[in-house]
């Protein structure tokens, strides 16, 4: 069966990368702290990244730089997903509390220049004509501190965050001081307590499978050979059907078999990405019926399946070990087969959530 | 057609995800020694650490369900046979049944795989078996081994006469039905053995138990639900209610509602 190369997204855990690796001008991959965003001025408004549920503003989970190399309009494109940090949002098989937008920008634009920016942390990338973004989560800020009018913030959720976790203290300094650099694209105190851990998301191609011939005559000749020593199991003398039925009435989720034998061959992975392709499944037993996959809401075209997350992700970013807390089986997602250009600069793509049922 | 440059146009930009043979951003340079290519052997197999796909195995590997009863307790369904090895493992013995051929008519003749039966049990209170069909003895070996452990039940023991001493017998009569074949497990004094069919015997004494009485009744001829009706036997070991349980246990909270972060 020849399958598709996958690549796999994978957290790189060992070595730490310096925050600067990060900034939106180098079109990261990443999971957690705040979004590197694509689009420096158009981006959506707070009220678009709420959760559906308890109205709380989302935090940013992940991003995927995707781009399409047969368009010139989406020479850099990223797909991000932002999901609410309240546990008691999280349902089976419901995405009410994700939201996923995609970005796309040709090679010559407004923000980034033409030829790619060397490695280097102290370049300097001016923010000063794009709009402000939240101290805490990284998302557009359109309110400030009435003191300071220095910080910004996307809710009033995140102003008291902040001024409890170390804005009372500085406030009154930033009043003063003039050139203060915004934490735009820095994870900040207040930031910590509520973002996800901060990890670069590498780039790796599947192993493909180890297909090796098998010849049955040789495999008879083993099992022979086992048995002359007697090893070919203790009770060979027992018939097959009476064996058979201990083995307990467990119904087989094959579904969930061949998704553990998938992921064996990267145990680490926690993004497949396959566009066009189809999601691999986590459990069979959908109760939640698979929903049928609207199309586009700008072009109306049809969406095709892009990429999913993993459950192996939750382990490395802290999300609490209560009963109610985010948990996911995968998460697939679907973007819109030609990547239209038409709409805002952040469109909304389509999410499907499949949960292992307790 | 195809362009030489491995960059493709892209002039120096990182390609990211899904772009077909091209420069895939930092992944050069990592070099944890990985390589591809395929029939790369199966070595490096048994080094992988296991990452935790269900909620149950991240707590479990975090440490913060202590004993593997909890999660019986409960009724939470394992699907990662990694919990079960992370609580037993080192005691946990292995032992094969039977291996045999099985056949399939095809049109090119037969195809034949082997079928392995694996009983896994500590001796001392839990007990699992496992059935896997490969192409290969190793595989079906292996595989069987995975879904008896994926199996493994508690076993309750007690006492036939004096409390002296550790627990060797069934704790009282309890019968498992299937079909019209209905097992009944019997208490023994100590140095009986165990005294029944060859696969039951070899259930219960991987399982703990020293010794045992069974009757069998209905039409055991069909072996297949003998088995079944033993093995349902076992596990109402726990199910009973013996007077020493009479006092009331105060109800203790779920695992994931006891770890409130």
């Amino acid at each position: 069966m020849t399958e598709n190369t996958i690549d796999i997204g994978v957290l790189d855990v060992l070595e730490e990368k310096p925050g600067w690796l990060l900034h939106p001008r180098f079109f990261p991959s990443k999971v957690g702290g705040k979004p590197a965003w694509l689009d420096l001025k158009n981006l959506c408004a707070p009220a678009d990244l709420t959760c559906k549920k308890c109205n709380d503003p989302l935090i940013f989970l992940c991003q995927v730089y995707a781009p399409y190399e047969e368009k010139d309009d989406c020479f850099h494109r990223t797909i991000f997903i932002f999901v609410c940090r309240n546990g008691s949002c999280c349902r089976p098989n419901c995405t009410d509390n994700f939201v996923v937008l995609r970005c796309q920008l040709p090679r010559k634009n407004d923000f980034y220049s033409f030829e790619p920016y060397k490695e280097d942390e102290h370049e300097i990338f001016s923010m000063e004509e794009w709009p402000k973004l939240c101290n805490v989560c990284g998302v557009r800020g359109p309110s400030h501190c009435s003191k300071c009018k220095k910080s910004y913030y996307c809710s009033r959720k995140h102003q008291i965050l902040d001024w409890q976790k170390g804005h009372k203290e500085n406030c009154v300094e930033l009043q003063t001081c003039d050139n203060v650099p915004l934490p735009n694209f820095t994870v900040t105190e207040a930031g910590k307590s509520i973002l996800f851990k901060e990890w670069e998301l590498v780039v790796d191609a599947e192993d493909e499978e180890d297909d090796n011939v098998v010849d049955e005559n040789q495999e008879m000749e083993k099992l022979r050979k086992m048995m002359n020593e007697k090893r070919a199991g203790t009770l060979s003398n027992v018939s097959e059907s009476e064996l058979e039925q201990y083995t307990r009435n467990m119904p087989e989720d094959k579904v969930f078999n061949k998704f553990s034998k998938r992921i064996s061959r990267h145990p680490e992975q926690v993004l497949r990405y396959d566009r066009g392709g189809t999601p691999l499944w986590i459990t069979g037993n959908t109760e939640g019926a698979l929903t049928h996959i609207p199309n586009c809401h700008y072009c109306n075209g049809e969406r095709q399946f892009e990429f999913q997350v993993m459950p192996q992700l939750l382990n490395f970013i802290n999300v609490g070990i209560d009963f109610n807390s985010i948990d996911w089986g995968i998460l697939a997602v679907y973007s819109c087969k030609n990547s239209c250009n038409i709409g805002p600069s952040y469109k909304e793509e389509f999410i499907i959530k499949q949960d292992l049922c307790q | 057609m195809a362009d030489a440059a491995p960059a493709g146009g892209r002039g120096g930009f990182r390609g990211g995800f899904g772009s077909r043979g091209g420069d895939r951003g930092r992944g050069g340079p990592r070099g944890r020694g990985r390589g591809r290519g395929r029939g790369r052997g199966r070595g490096k197999e048994d080094q992988k650490e296991w990452v935790p796909v269900t909620k149950l195995g991240r707590l479990v590997r975090e440490g913060k369900i202590d004993k593997l009863e909890s999660i019986y307790l409960f009724s939470l369904p394992i699907k990662e046979f990694e919990i079960i090895d992370f609580f037993l493992g080192a005691s946990l013995n292995d032992e094969v049944l039977k291996i045999m051929p099985v056949q399939k008519q095809t049109r090119a003749g037969q195809r034949t795989r082997f079928k392995a039966f694996v009983a896994i049990g500590d001796n001392n209170g839990h007990i699992g078996l496992g059935v896997k069909c490969s192409k290969e003895v190793a595989t079906a070996i292996r595989g069987a081994i995975i879904l008896a452990k994926l199996s493994v039940l508690p076993v309750r023991r007690g006492y036939w006469g004096n409390k002296i001493g550790k627990p060797h017998t069934v704790p009282c009569k309890v019968t498992g039905k299937c079909g019209s074949v209905t097992v009944r497990l019997i208490p023994a004094p100590r140095g009986t053995g165990i005294v029944s069919a060859p696969v039951p015997k070899k259930l219960l004494q991987m399982a703990g138990v020293q010794d045992c009485y069974t009757s069998a009744r209905g039409s055991t001829g069909t072996l297949g639900n003998f088995a079944k009706a033993t093995y349902a036997a076992i596990a109402k070991t726990y199910a009973y209610l013996t007077p020493d349980l009479w006092r009331d246990i105060p109800l203790t909270k779920s695992p994931y509602s006891e770890l409130k972060v």
